[in-house]
């Protein structure tokens, strides 16, 4: 309940602030939202399971977060950011899936 | 650990109710913000060259290759613009030079003819006659000899401007000229060089001996600033017109 109001709420404040993304900030930011919703799946697969933490959930949240956008630091360092950001997104899309997959076998038990 | 017992439907219903532990609290908070950066990526991304960034590679080309077509277009337009204003440009100043020049030869001619007033250096010729005994044929050698000596603009008596087409006839008591009566004594005021006007009126011979020999007398007086008022007035040619391409 309180995580949709939460939900809701950063929706409302992006939307209503709608502030400049910083340019130091551009090229992570759209990693780390991929990164902070493959958590949130995981997180709620866990609470499907039985298992969910509220610490693993935090920190796995920050850590994916931080880890992409230091993929994504990594790469452009390199000179193949783009290329790591794609794989970056593929690899956090595919856990999405079956995390999702997941989801949806614990709801519909289908 | 929850009991096994439950699935996940039950935990689904269990977390709706609205209920306030640090977990709710917590995942609320991580949930806000990744909405908030959500948000912020899609406004951004938005904000950012709106569909350019999405189109594909072929899409792209083509609409650079149009919009170069159209810049070539409307620079080859700008040329052809620029060149007729050039064009334009250079005829009108042709043109005005033209017409300075036509109204420069309008002046020229216009003393020539006589129907233009006239200023200038030049000499007064006095002709004094008491036998009555000058007649056209000496006024218009005196004439001849003054036009010889690059007279410009010639005037009798004040009264009558000389041109090409003016006329000597004697009659009782004078000349007339161009139809108006000149009695002496005669005052020709002729427009040119002072110096070469005065040697075309005293050389050995010329208009004074003859006068001289009339028993006349002749005195010429110069003058740095000779005004010629009086005008000659042109019909228009009624039979003479200008030859297949004359004038130009």
């Amino acid at each position: 309940m309180i995580a949709i109001l939460g939900l809701l709420i950063g929706v409302g404040f992006g939307l209503v602030l709608s502030p400049e993304v910083p340019l130091w900030m551009q090229p992570y930011l759209p990693i780390a939202v991929v990164a902070a919703l493959d958590a949130v799946f995981g997180a709620l697969r866990a609470f499907f399971d039985g298992i969910f933490d509220d610490k693993v959930f935090t920190i796995s949240f920050f850590s994916n977060v931080l880890i992409a956008a230091l993929i994504v630091y990594l790469g452009d360092k390199l000179g193949v950011g783009s290329q790591l950001s794609t794989g970056v997104i593929v690899v956090l899309g595919i856990r999405i899936f079956s995390n999702v997959a997941a989801i949806r076998r614990h709801i519909f038990h289908a | 650990m929850p009991e096994p017992s439950k699935d996940g439907r039950d935990r689904l219903r269990e977390a709706m109710r609205p209920r306030i532990s640090r977990a709710q609290a917590l995942v609320g908070v991580l949930l806000a913000i990744v909405g908030y950066l959500g948000i912020l990526q899609i406004r951004s991304e938005e904000s950012a060259n709106d569909d350019l960034a999405g189109a594909r590679r072929e899409d792209l080309l083509q609409l650079m290759d149009s919009l170069d077509a159209a810049a070539t277009r409307v620079r080859t337009e700008i040329d052809d613009l620029e060149r007729r204003r050039r064009d334009l440009q250079s005829s009108a100043s042709s043109r005005r030079s033209a017409i300075t020049e036509a109204r420069e030869q309008v002046r020229s001619l216009g003393l020539l003819a006589g129907t233009l007033p006239a200023t200038g250096p030049g000499i007064v010729v006095s002709i004094r006659d008491p036998q009555q005994s000058i007649g056209t044929s000496t006024l218009l050698n005196s004439m001849e000899e003054l036009r010889d000596a690059g007279a410009e603009a010639i005037e009798i008596n004040d009264s009558v401007r000389i041109v090409a087409q003016s006329a000597f006839v004697d009659v009782e008591g004078g000349v007339e000229v161009d139809g108006t009566l000149i009695r002496p004594p005669y005052r020709i005021e002729a427009i040119g060089d002072t110096h070469t006007l005065r040697e075309a009126i005293l050389f050995p011979g010329g208009l004074q001996d003859e006068v001289e020999r009339l028993q006349g007398s002749v005195s010429i007086s110069t003058s740095d600033d000779l005004d010629i008022t009086s005008l000659y007035s042109h019909d228009a040619p009624q039979f003479a017109t200008p030859s297949e391409g004359a004038g130009n």
